[in-house]
């Protein structure tokens, strides 16, 4: 299995708090092609944080971090904005869809930025919308979808760029268990058919025990 | 991607605001295309009355020296003295004397008001007079008693007299004039010191005789289409002066008129425009401003945007496409607004409408530059949002 990620000693500190207190502290490890992670611990252990950083979304105070082999600090904001559109794709918590635009404009979004052809871009958001079952709400806008539906349009997002990784940050926490279900169906189906490597973070002991990898977190470090 | 595509939709999606951010657009350029269009007409049409004549002419006067020199000492100057001075230069086409005098004018008994010039026939041709009944002055009325009157006067007489002036006896001064002559209304100029409209016109010669006070002090000069108006200009005022040392005397072109007016007009252009500009200004600082709110409103969007891959130039872009879409959008009915204003404006004054194109032009302009200028601060300031904190905002 091939090495996609490899961090080593990565900390976090947020500058001004008390103490200038280590959000992350000492973190160290790697994560192979079509592995499912789970990453868990109590609010305040630096899930997010953690995802942050796997994510580009957000730069370590110390430490390294390799990504498909590539130092990544040093890196300018655009090409780390590169790396995010072909890398990685993301599922938030609150599905974060653009709300001005249908379910297939958004998930078009990242292949538009990638400055691929309109009409291309459609025709593969259509697929993955067919792909996430939403095909039939494509030009439905997210506020006429359900949370459940929603979350599926952001998956067929995330997806839409073929990442290597699809990071998602607690993708059922606004979901009930029944959808919760569905979604970690769909994402465990990707994962299988598709090699797409999973890091999900979840408190939900429900979601995280089906992760063949768990990754407990506890002020900032991870346990062994 | 295409940034104006999304704009446009994002525009729409808070269609009020836009609404007014542009209004405060729409009304800076309407007012800079106005102001600077309304500047461009008036002088236009201050030209226009020169450029009726021609440029080729050269207005004389020929004044007294301050010393106060009575007739007895200084000659009265006649016809055939002027035209053997300007018999020299054959750059000088035509050349008409006249005299202006302001002796009580009666008709009936009636008082009326105007003037007394003494003319030559070829004074007609110079200033462009048309009949609208009889005839003009000919070179055979020599000292004759005849008068040709300006369409203001004969008017007034139909008013009462309520039959047509010609042929009737008008009077100026103690001498008694035969109307044989009307002429067509006569556009004002500021090249003559009077106006046609109210003057009755008598030969030059009976001028000079019957009344003392009109002395021989203008003449109207028509110079050959090749030659220099200036120069014959200055030629002139040497040579007269080198004749006449006992006066002064002053050349003037409409040329040189034209330059001043022009300059002056160019500066008051500029005024009117900046006075817009200003207007302008206050309309970009409102697109700032509701920039400013959508980039913080539209924060969780910005970080969505760079968690799939968008580059702050993406951002600033996105942003910067909405400013000056919402500055073109007010601009472009703001200089239609403009010109009509224009418009509005020529009417109200008489003056003749053009369409220049400059007033559109800088309208369009400083639009566009006012949108790009006042999105830019907002745009990157989107634009530097580091993904993280845009999307950790609520």
């Amino acid at each position: 299995m091939s090495l996609l990620i490899r961090l080593d000693n990565i900390e976090k500190h947020y500058p001004g708090t008390v103490l200038n207190a280590a959000v992350l502290q000492g973190i160290t490890l790697s994560i192979h092609k079509g592995e499912n992670i789970a990453v868990t611990g109590p609010s305040g252990s630096g899930k997010s944080t953690l995802m942050n950083i796997l994510g580009l979304l957000d730069q370590p105070s110390a430490g390294h971090y390799h990504l498909l082999g590539e130092k990544i600090s040093g890196l300018t904001a655009d090409e780390l904005a590169f790396r995010r559109n072909r890398t990685l794709g993301f599922v938030f918590q609150s599905f974060f869809l653009l709300p001005r635009l249908n379910a297939i404009e958004n998930v078009m979004l990242p292949l538009l930025y990638r400055r691929i052809k309109k009409s291309i871009a459609r025709e593969r958001a259509c697929e993955l919308l067919d792909q996430t079952g939403m095909q039939q709400w494509s030009h439905h806008t997210p506020d006429q979808l359900s949370g459940g539906q929603q979350q599926r349009v952001a998956i067929a997002r995330a997806l839409s760029g073929k990442p290597d990784i699809i990071l998602a940050d607690e993708p059922t926490g606004a979901l009930d268990s029944e959808n919760s279900q569905k979604i970690i169906d769909l994402l465990f189906e990707l994962n299988r058919t598709q090699q797409t490597t999973l890091v999900v973070i979840s408190h939900d002991p429900a979601v995280y025990s089906r992760f063949s990898r768990i990754i407990q977190l506890r002020d900032g470090k991870i346990l062994p | 991607m295409n940034y104006f595509l999304e704009g446009i939709h994002n525009l729409l999606s808070s269609r009020l605001r836009s609404l007014l951010a542009l209004t405060g657009i729409l009304i800076g350029t309407c007012s800079v295309v106005a102001m600077m269009l309304g500047g461009k007409l008036a002088t236009e049409a201050a030209l226009s009355q020169f450029q009726t004549l021609g440029t080729d002419l050269l207005e004389v006067s020929i004044l007294s020296s301050s010393e106060k020199n009575t007739a007895k000492n200084t000659r009265q100057l006649t016809p055939k003295d002027i035209d053997g001075i300007m018999r020299i230069n054959p750059m000088i086409l035509t050349t008409a004397p006249y005299t202006l005098s302001y002796p009580m004018l009666r008709f009936q008994g009636h008082r009326l008001q105007g003037n007394v010039l003494g003319v030559t026939a070829d004074f007609s041709a110079l200033m462009k007079t048309r009949q609208m009944s009889g005839r003009f002055i000919s070179p055979h009325d020599d000292h004759a008693f005849y008068c040709v009157i300006g369409a203001g006067l004969a008017e007034k007489i139909r008013n009462f007299s309520l039959e047509s002036p010609s042929g009737h006896f008008i009077q100026a001064g103690h001498v008694l004039f035969k109307i044989i002559g009307v002429l067509q209304p006569w556009p004002e100029n500021i090249f003559l010191p009077v106006n046609l409209d109210n003057a009755i016109l008598i030969p030059v010669e009976t001028a000079l005789i019957t009344d003392h006070s009109a002395g021989l002090r203008n003449l109207v000069v028509k110079v050959r289409p090749d030659a220099s108006v200036t120069a014959t200009g200055k030629w002139l005022e040497h040579a007269l002066q080198e004749r006449l040392p006992e006066r002064r005397i002053f050349v003037r072109s409409p040329e040189e008129l034209i330059t001043r007016i022009r300059k002056q007009s160019d500066i008051l252009t500029v005024f009117l425009g900046l006075t817009g500009g200003i207007t302008l200004l206050v309309g970009g600082i409102g697109i700032m401003n509701i920039m400013l709110v959508s980039v913080l409103e539209r924060k969780r969007e910005i970080g969505i945007r760079r968690a799939v891959g968008a580059t702050g130039r993406d951002i600033r872009n996105l942003f910067l496409a909405e400013a000056v879409l919402l500055s073109l959008l007010g601009g472009i009915p703001g200089i239609v607004l403009g010109l009509l204003a224009g418009r509005v404006f020529a009417l109200y004054w008489q003056w003749p409408f053009h369409f220049f194109l400059l007033p559109p032009l800088a309208g369009f302009t400083v639009a566009t530059l006012t949108g790009i200028l006042a999105g830019l601060y907002p745009a990157v300031r989107a634009a530097r949002l580091t993904p993280v904190t845009a999307l950790r905002a609520d």
